[in-house]
């Protein structure tokens, strides 16, 4: 995964440039206003790309989401008639194959589907299906 | 294929596609010049024209793809028996390879595979060979017309199609029907499962009787199961030929074909010969020829053992198979051929580039039956892999439809729009 390892570089990086403006700011007297923003700075830095690396989705999660294409389109772009899956909220995906495994939402079709897969497996589907473009 | 001249030296000069036929080339060595670590795929399928695209599109284009097909347009089976219905032409099934080509650089070989080697990695063509470093075999299925006395390919293609490929047989049963008599009677055999889209002739039964139900309502459509009972979908099916076509659908168990005489239009079973007006008779199977070529044909004679983390012959290495030819309790269905296909891309991308496979896999099948021209049902499963049985197994969950419905033919109608856009754009 091309895009992962990008971020992790990116994320290296940052580290690394953060942890140095920290490690002057430790080696200081006093902790000044300046080290409290860097330090804000750096957790917020921090999050984002973390929240980057773990977002871009692995081959697992691909593989899984792959034979939705049939009726749902290649990566979720359906073409015509079934929901398009491309860029679903992932919250919103895990709710719904939640629903159609319980027999909470009714189905033709999704409610054999969905018993067919584990809950951590919907988490894993619905990184995949969030992150591709509309 | 019509190619004007601009696009033929286009083609040409990227050196993309390639008429492999003989008396097209002279040369004898390699017909495309490997640049990269190759994979060669035999069969333009569901399951081989997927694994070429996904192949391509998940190695970021890295991995080379050959793809080796004899027929210059993709039709799919899927749907076909609604040709014979009415509600759709051969046209509406029929699409090309050629944004495989454009959009992911796929090099398409039309041509036929004559021999494979797998200790020098090469399969030969009548003009040249391509070597790879892993081999794609997705042929399909075969016939075994040997085992019903009078029948051979020939008389398939002239008389008594099986119209089990879709295309110009499928147009000649078509025409059969067509200029059938009001008050015949129309037969079709089934095989011994397993066989290629198990629902698939009591879908045929359906949309023939849909057919004649409305064109010529004196006729019967007839049904020779070589099984002991319908062997899909079964209360479905009972149910749609009583309430749609009552009296006109007549069903025979255990009624393998053994015999026809073509110029006779009967067909010879344990208890009866029948004679008909129009006789469909579907041979029994087994994986296509290709597989034979590659030695990748297991003991039965019939079908291909595999590694299903990887889709690899427990008999070839480097060489995998894919879709109806896998020896494995999976129906043998397009839309199963296309998740085998992904599966095994993936695999490959991972061995190619020194990983493991995907150690877990699960893949989905949904299959849609026509039984009208607007009403249909499905059947949707789960398949995992059991670690212990090295298999894959049905997972607990996945059934049938309840009854029949409009909202599932249209949804069968999506479901092919969105399968073809996945296989070949």
């Amino acid at each position: 995964m091309e895009r992962a390892y990008r971020y992790l570089q990116l994320f290296k990086a940052a580290s690394t440039f953060w942890g140095n403006c920290l490690g002057l700011q430790q080696g200081g007297i006093m902790k000044s206003i300046r080290s409290k923003i860097i330090t804000i700075f750096c957790v917020a830095g921090w999050t984002m790309l973390s929240a980057a690396v773990f977002a871009a989705p692995d081959a697992r999660s691909r593989n899984l989401t792959a034979s939705c294409a049939a009726c749902h389109g290649t990566n979720g772009h359906s073409v015509n008639g079934t929901p398009v899956l491309a860029g679903m909220d992932k919250k919103m995906f895990v709710i719904q194959m939640k629903d159609f495994k319980s027999g909470a939402r009714p189905a033709t079709v999704m409610h054999q589907h969905a018993k067919g897969y584990s809950d951590e497996e919907f988490e894993k589907m619905a990184e995949f299906f969030s992150v591709q473009q509309r | 294929m019509s190619l004007d001249r601009r696009d033929f030296m286009k083609l040409t000069a990227a050196g993309i596609m390639i008429a492999a036929f003989p008396g097209c080339a002279s040369s004898s060595g390699e017909l495309v010049r490997k640049k990269a670590q190759r994979v060669v795929i035999v069969g333009g399928g569901f399951g081989g024209a997927t694994a070429a695209k996904y192949i391509r599109m998940w190695s970021n284009n890295k991995i080379e793809v050959v793809l080796v097909e004899r027929n210059t347009k993709f039709v799919s089976c899927p749907m076909s028996n609604t040709v014979l219905g009415g509600s759709r032409t051969i046209g509406d099934l029929t699409r090309n390879y050629d944004t495989l080509n454009s959009k992911y650089d796929i090099i398409i070989v039309n041509g036929e595979v004559t021999a494979v080697d797998p200790q020098k990695q090469t399969v030969m063509l009548a003009n040249g060979h391509l070597s790879y470093d892993r081999l794609v075999i997705a042929p399909g299925v075969d016939f075994m017309f040997d085992q019903i006395e009078g029948l051979s390919a020939d008389i398939s293609a002239n008389s008594i199609p099986h119209a089990w490929k879709a295309g110009g047989q499928t147009v000649l049963l078509r025409k059969q029907l067509e200029s059938m008599r009001d008050g015949g009677i129309f037969a079709i055999s089934v095989p011994k499962m397993p066989y290629r889209c198990p629902p698939g002739p009591y879908e045929r039964a359906c949309q023939v009787a849909y057919y004649l139900k409305s064109s010529k309502p004196k006729s019967k459509v007839l049904i020779l199961d070589a099984n002991p009972d319908v062997v899909s979908k079964k209360g479905l099916f009972n149910a749609a030929w009583k309430d749609l076509y009552p009296g006109m659908v007549e069903y025979h168990a255990d009624a393998a074909v053994k015999k026809v005489d073509a110029a006779g239009k009967v067909a010879t079973t344990d208890f009866e010969d029948v004679k008909v007006d129009v006789l469909n008779v579907i041979p029994p199977m087994k994986a296509g020829a290709v597989a034979g070529m590659a030695g990748v044909v297991g003991t039965d004679n019939r079908w291909c053992p595999v590694d299903f983390l990887s889709y690899e012959s427990t008999l070839q290495k480097n060489i995998h198979v894919i879709g109806d030819s896998v020896s494995a309790a999976l129906p043998k269905s397009g839309h199963m051929a296309t998740s085998q296909a992904k599966i095994c891309a993936a695999a490959i991308i991972e061995l190619m580039g020194g990983g493991q496979p995907d150690p877990d896999p699960a893949i989905a099948n949904t299959c849609y039956s026509m039984v009208s021209g607007s009403e249909a049902m499905h059947v949707a499963n789960v398949y995992r892999f059991d670690k212990e049985k090295k298999a894959m197994i049905s997972a607990p969950g996945g059934g049938v439809s309840d009854s029949r419905s409009e909202v599932e033919g249209t949804l069968a109608g999506y479901w092919l729009e969105n399968i073809l856009n996945d296989v070949l754009l």
